[in-house]
Order: C-alpha cells, then sequence, then structure tokens
C-alpha cells in the first residue's frame, strides 16, 4: 500500500508504485523490443526488463536520466543476448522483401522510413550494420532517445553515440535516401 | 528456417493489446514473486494485502466520533458527540501571498519538537484525505489520483484510492490506473518509500537510526538534494510520526537548503506558512506548513527555477483533511 506511490518522487520501490512505472512505459519498451527481435520475443523480453527492474530499483539512479532511460538500457542488454534471433529475422527479410507487420505503437523515424522504402531495405541495412551501431540507430530511430540518453543507456560518451549515429545514417542513407531523426539529428 | 520467422511475425500482432498485456503481466508476477518490497508486496500480486471491495468512489460518512489533528487546532480535540469538523477552505486556492510571518526553518524544527506526540488510543486510526498530481510518464498531460488512508499505530490500516487518470493538455482524460480499496495487515510505506513511516511507527530501533541518518544526510537520494527534500517534506505530511523525528525531519528541510517563504496558502487556499526548497531534478518544492501544528499539507513541486504555484506546478501531495476516529472506513463529512 502507498498514499501516493512515488508520484511526487519518481521513485518506485513500492509494488504499487512500481505497477505505475510499469503501465507509464510498458508500451515504449514492448515496442522498441518488437520492432528489434519482433513481437512474441518481445512479450518475453518486456517481462524481464520489467523483473530486471523491480530487482534493481534500489539502484536507480536519477541523475542518469529519466526512468525509460534506465528500462530501454535493460533492454538493450537483453537484446544482446538475442543478437541470433535479431539477426536471423533481419536477414530473413532482407531475403524475401516481405514486410513486416505493422507495429502499431507510436509511429517513428525508423517506422517513417520503412513505410517509405519498404522493410526489407531497411533491415538489410540494419543486418549490415556492427551491433554498436545498430543499437544506436534503433535508439535514436525506434525509442526516439536523444544523443545523451543513448550515452546512458550504452554507457558511452556522446561523442561515441554522435559517431556512431554518423556512421549509421550514413549507411541507411547511402541505402535508402535522406534520413533525419529529430531531436538527435536535425539534419 | 526464415519461414518460421515470418510466421512468427506475421501470426502475432505487433501491438501490445489486452491480451499481450496480460500475459506479460502474469509472467512479470512470476518472474517477481521472490522479490517484494517492504510492505512484502511484488508487482502484480495481491499477497499479502487483502482486497477488502472492489473498485468504488470514495465515500465519505459520519458515523464515528471524530477527533481532528489538521487544520489550526492547537491540541487534538475530541468531538464527542459525533458533530464533524471541517477544514474551511479559502475560495483562491494556490497565491503565494505577500511575505509575512517568515520564520526560520529551525524555529519549524523546535515547535515539531515541543508538540505532544499523536496517540492513539485503542482500536483508533488516524484518517488522512488526500489528493495527488504528478506528470504523465509520456511527458503530456498531469496525472492524478484522490484517496482516504486509514493508520493505525501499529502500522497496519486501510486505504482506498480513486482511479488514476491522465488528463491531457487537450482536456482529454484516461484511466490509467484504477482505482482500489485495499486493507493492508503488515506494517506499510505509506508511499514514503525511503522511511517507511509505519515501519518506524513498529520498530523503535528504526527510529535512532532514521533520526541519525537525517542529520548526517544518509539514506536514499542522499545525493540528490532535490529528491531528499521531497522525500522528507512527505514524511512530514503524517502527524503519527513522533516529535522528534518531525524535529529532525524539519531540521534536514533546513540543512537542505529549505527557505522560509512567509505566508503561503495550500492548494485549497487553506492559509500557512511556506518552506521552498530544492526540487526533483532541479526544480524547485514547495512545503505549506501548519505554523501552529507544524503539521505539513502539501507538497508541491515544479519544474522550473521559481516557487510552484498550482498553475505551473508539476506533481503535487495535498493533505486536504485529517483526523481520528475509531473505524477503518470512516471520514469525516464536508
Amino acid at each position: 500500500m502507498d498514499t501516493d506511490g512515488g508520484l511526487v518522487s519518481g521513485t518506485f520501490l513500492t509494488a504499487r508504485a512500481f505497477e505505475r512505472l510499469y503501465l507509464q512505459h510498458n508500451k515504449k519498451v514492448f515496442g522498441y523490443a518488437a520492432r528489434r527481435v519482433g513481437a512474441d520475443l518481445a512479450e518475453e523480453l518486456t517481462a524481464q526488463v520489467f523483473a530486471e527492474a523491480w530487482a534493481a530499483r534500489e539502484r536507480f539512479d536519477r541523475s542518469r536520466g529519466a526512468p525509460v532511460v534506465w528500462l530501454l538500457g535493460i533492454a538493450t542488454n537483453l537484446l544482446r543476448r538475442q543478437r541470433r534471433s535479431e539477426m536471423t529475422q533481419l536477414r530473413a527479410y532482407r531475403r524475401s522483401g516481405v514486410d513486416r507487420p505493422h507495429i502499431d505503437e507510436e509511429a517513428t523515424v525508423l517506422d517513417r522510413v520503412v513505410a517509405r522504402v519498404g522493410w526489407a531495405q531497411v533491415a538489410e541495412v540494419l543486418a549490415e550494420l556492427p551491433e554498436a551501431d545498430r543499437e544506436v540507430l534503433t535508439l535514436a530511430g525506434w525509442a526516439g532517445l536523444s544523443y545523451g540518453e543513448i550515452a546512458v543507456v550504452l554507457d558511452v560518451s556522446v561523442g561515441t553515440v554522435k559517431s556512431r549515429l554518423s556512421r549509421a545514417r550514413a549507411r541507411l542513407v547511402a541505402r535508402v535516401g535522406p534520413v533525419a531523426v529529430p531531436g538527435v539529428d536535425e539534419s | 528456417m526464415s519461414g518460421d520467422v515470418f510466421e512468427t511475425f506475421r501470426a502475432g500482432a505487433a501491438t501490445l493489446d489486452a491480451d499481450r498485456d496480460a500475459r506479460i503481466r502474469q509472467r512479470l508476477a512470476e518472474l517477481t514473486r521472490g522479490e517484494r518490497d517492504r510492505d512484502g508486496a511484488s508487482p502484480f500480486q495481491d499477497e499479502p494485502v487483502v482486497v477488502i471491495a472492489p473498485v468504488r468512489p470514495l465515500r465519505r460518512r459520519r458515523t464515528e466520533p471524530w477527533r481532528w489533528v489538521a487544520a489550526a487546532a492547537a491540541v487534538v480535540t475530541v468531538v464527542a458527540t459525533g458533530a464533524v469538523v471541517t477544514t474551511r477552505l479559502r475560495p483562491e486556492p494556490g497565491q503565494v501571498a505577500a511575505g509575512v510571518g517568515d520564520e526560520a526553518v529551525g524555529a519549524l524544527a523546535a515547535r515539531a519538537g515541543a508538540r505532544p506526540p499523536l496517540v492513539l488510543g485503542p482500536g483508533e486510526v488516524l484518517h488522512q484525505r488526500w489528493e495527488a498530481g504528478a506528470p504523465a510518464g509520456n511527458g503530456e498531460g498531469v496525472v492524478t489520483v484522490a484517496g482516504e488512508t486509514w493508520l493505525a499505530a501499529d502500522g497496519t490500516g486501510r486505504e482506498v484510492r480513486t482511479d488514476e487518470v491522465v488528463t491531457s493538455p487537450g482536456g482529454g482524460s484516461q484511466v490509467v490506473l484504477p482505482g482500489s480499496d485495499v486493507a493492508f495487515d503488515v506494517p506499510a510505506s505509506l508511499g514514503l518509500d525511503e522511511f517507511g513511516i509505519a515501519e518506524l511507527l513498529a520498530r523503535p530501533a528504526d527510529r535512532d537510526a532514521f533520526v541519525s541518518g537525517l542529520a548526517q544526510g544518509r539514506g536514499h537520494g542522499a545525493d540528490d538534494a532535490g529528491l531528499q527534500f521531497d522525500v522528507i517534506a512527505r514524511f512530514l505530511t503524517v502527524p503519527l510520526v513522533a516529535p522528534e523525528l518531525r524535529a529532525a525531519a524539519f531540521h534536514a528541510l533546513d540543512r537542505l537548503g529549505g527557505a522560509p517563504l512567509g505566508s503561503v496558502v495550500d492548494r485549497h487556499g487553506r492559509a500557512a506558512v511556506g518552506v521552498a526548497g530544492p526540487g526533483v531534478g532541479g526544480g524547485r518544492t514547495l512545503v505549506v506548513v501548519d505554523p501552529v501544528t507544524t503539521e505539513v499539507w502539501e507538497v508541491r513541486t515544479g519544474a522550473g527555477p521559481g516557487v510552484p504555484t498550482v498553475a505551473d506546478a508539476t506533481g503535487w501531495r495535498v493533505v486536504v483533511a485529517q483526523g481520528v476516529t475509531s473505524a477503518r472506513g470512516d471520514a469525516p463529512a464536508g
């Protein structure tokens, strides 16, 4: 039981407050994971993200960013363990040219690129990218994080984020044409 | 190989619909079953909290004697006749008045420490009617919730909450968390996650550690003055806390940079004095204090550099009324 469950302070050390955290961010975490590894695997992964967050709730450091950034950081770590699944799916899409099913969460920058050029081309670029670059591109393009937030998620410097995103974007642009990532890359 | 992958992708709608959400919650409950909070609960599991009734709107009754500890009462007043005393609310809420009645935060600490403790008699519980608000998780709109809490001296009690509603800037609203009516038969944290008032009530040994921690700036968020200030201010919204703990909490607000504002009115227009201090995330926090009882009526947070007003507050918790009653379910009328 809690009277405001961290509503004011943003803490979520009680189960009730944590349920609120889940309700606020479940779509964001699921949407990001589903875009990378598919909805079914994302379902399990979303549960694991929040389970890990619950276990580590006392270590959440507000000074390092909003809770959603922290959650996406956990998701990114878990997704690294699913690299084989992700690559298998990306290559399959690339070869077949079949479009990925629409992901009915809020449209993201990369979703709009997919809508314009088709999923197969985007999947091909993503499959070819080094994992570190793919993480930056998807965190910017699908999760909508800023340079600073991505740096927190990946525990790298902002400069590293910029260089990785620049490299990834160049690969994407070479394949599909101009791509802007608002909030991260205004060009 | 690829065919199976496609089937997986194409068969499942990649939407977090109700079915998927339910499965995720169920899985999350499984994964977290062994990891409980200080109330003995884990996410999306009710144990050991006992659900008394399904969601229902708040309803106030006046069936029991009511003893007020709030407002301007200098001492606890027993309303033996059954008549209900209500806090008079002024009509223009939230305006910060000119600075009169300035008083050092340390003076509030001294006064809090000198107050007689609120002692509950056998079967009595502290009742609070409260409201709270915070920014919506997506950064657009505000989440509001109201509730009533009945808290016994041993930390057990009951809480009724309304639906938690997000109101968007455009005026639309959506329920994000259903209301509830729960009893808790173990000391609960009252949402003050870092300190756990009920646990302090139940375990005297923790009180010394708490006072010591406040004096030394320890505890969750110790490296974040705004978070500490906010949490300690909310700690002061529960008058069951012993006078020496309340005094320690005011001293902690002082140490964290709390500055007297003079006369203010709270969200419901009640005249009080204000203490402004650092806020979560770099903003400012306003603590609205009854100058007589030193009870904290409202903790208001803002994102900007100025003292938050009702209009620009990004979060708040206000104790609308409080008192002592003899049953876990009674509340004052009016």
